[in-house]
């Protein structure tokens, strides 16, 4: 693919997109955007010039027997796609202690609602200020994934200059820096590494409050606000 | 006024990919507000293309089948939620309408019968004019007419070369210049506005 004109590229992603192939020219244009990320990357270009020109179309609401035909389909006891059915492994997580492993698994069934026989590959931690306390905060990236999704399950206060950081720790090495979260409500990290790169020998989670003008410290510079495993939810 | 705006959009670009993350993790409640918010916008789309209600409401349904088995596919670095799931309901439109499977639908349905090609091109400016992107439209506005017409054919309406060709009375090779050029254009305006450069 590094021979083909780029124009070219860039004209049959822009067609694509656009809708102008017959049947034959996209479904070999989908086999390309597998094979070659410059296309798809393209592709994703022109996704976002033209698909917002959608929001000049008069919405028209379905008809409720559509969502009902949707829910039967995803229906738990059909699975979507085939997962294995969810095992926790917590071999590395040496410091186990019953109780956090209940508190786990009970706040994932509460999280994925009691529909949720098979749970997606995850890495998953549930926060909380100490052992005794539930988790105010939990985290999840789809297994391969480089997406960290993080949820205050309610507002964590932090003094006026400073911010909450989220770091991943692993025996015997030094905290690693994830990202910056809100104090409430939903945010999302865009790890550096699929999350198997990232997590595979990770043991606990943690968030420790540092200075706004400390953006890229690489270390904690106060005690944890919010401690959990990680745990590996296959 | 217009900061408000802008955080009340972006707020809701946040909102669809917190819902998109969650469906991710077969949320089914998470998904079904995901629905919600997102089906009656590209029901619109969906029944520009294929003209037919039925066959909307299933390339719909289909499509948010899909949404719900590839969630996890998403990557916010690629775009906004909606984008992505917007290019999975009108790819399969798109896949439905070249396996001509609602083509008969596509001349024969009554709710939504054909209307000229004048008639089209009215409701394709209107929809233009009332696309929110000032981006959007100052680029369209840089377009020929008939690179315009065509590209908002092929968009809104699903069709492909030849079909425009067929409709404009105009030569295969025409339409495609028109059309090539015309997304060179676009391409070079939305990304200036953007300030991105190849």
């Amino acid at each position: 693919m590094a021979d083909v004109d780029p124009e070219l590229l860039e004209h049959i992603a822009g067609a694509y997109v656009l809708g102008t192939l017959s049947a034959r020219e996209r479904e070999r244009c989908v086999q390309l955007i597998h094979a070659h990320p410059d296309l798809g990357q393209r592709v994703h270009a022109w996704e976002n010039r033209l698909l917002p020109l959608i929001s000049g179309v008069p919405p028209v609401t379905p008809s409720p027997h559509v969502w009902q035909a949707i829910e039967a389909r995803i229906d738990p006891e059909i699975p979507a796609t085939p997962h294995k059915p969810a095992r926790v492994s917590l071999g590395f997580w040496h410091g186990a202690v019953s109780l956090i492993f209940g508190t786990v698994l009970g706040a994932a069934v509460v999280v994925w609602g009691k529909h949720s026989e098979t749970l997606p590959e995850s890495y998953v931690g549930f926060l909380s200020a100490d052992i005794d306390t539930p988790p105010v905060m939990h985290t999840s990236a789809l297994r391969n994934e480089s997406t960290l999704f993080v949820k205050m399950m309610g507002p964590l206060e932090v003094e006026s200059g400073y911010m909450l950081v989220l770091w991943a720790i692993q025996k015997n090495v030094a905290p690693r820096r994830i990202g910056i979260i809100q104090s409430s409500g939903s945010s999302r990290i865009a790890l550096q590494g699929p999350s198997d790169t990232i997590f595979k020998n990770i043991e606990r989670f943690a968030v420790s409050a540092e200075p706004d003008n400390a953006a890229t410290t690489s270390a904690p510079s106060a005690d944890y606000l919010l401690k959990g495993p990680c745990v590996k939810l296959w | 006024m217009a900061i408000t705006r802008l955080k009340k959009i972006a707020h809701a670009a946040d909102d669809l990919a917190d819902l998109l993350a969650r469906t991710s993790l077969r949320d089914q409640r998470a998904f079904q507000q995901l629905y919600e918010i997102t089906s009656p916008r590209l029901l619109g789309m969906v029944l520009r293309m294929v003209r037919s209600r039925a066959a909307a409401d299933e390339i719909l349904q289909a499509g948010f089948i899909i949404i719900w088995q590839q969630a996890g596919a998403y990557l916010p670095a690629q775009g906004q939620a909606i984008t992505w799931i917007t290019s999975i309901v009108r790819n399969h439109a798109l896949d439905q309408l070249r396996a001509q499977r609602h083509a008969q639908a596509a001349h024969t349905h009554d709710d939504y019968a054909i209307q000229s090609i004048a008639d089209e091109l009215g409701a394709l400016h209107h929809l233009l004019a009332a696309v929110e992107s000032r981006v959007l439209r100052d680029s369209f506005a840089v377009l020929e007419p008939e690179q315009m017409q065509s590209i908002t054919a092929a968009f809104y309406r699903g069709l492909t070369h030849e079909q425009i060709a067929a409709e404009f009375g105009a030569p295969l090779g025409t339409v495609k210049s028109w059309i090539r050029r015309g997304l060179e254009r676009l391409r070079r305006s939305i990304d200036t506005a953007h300030g991105r450069t190849e």
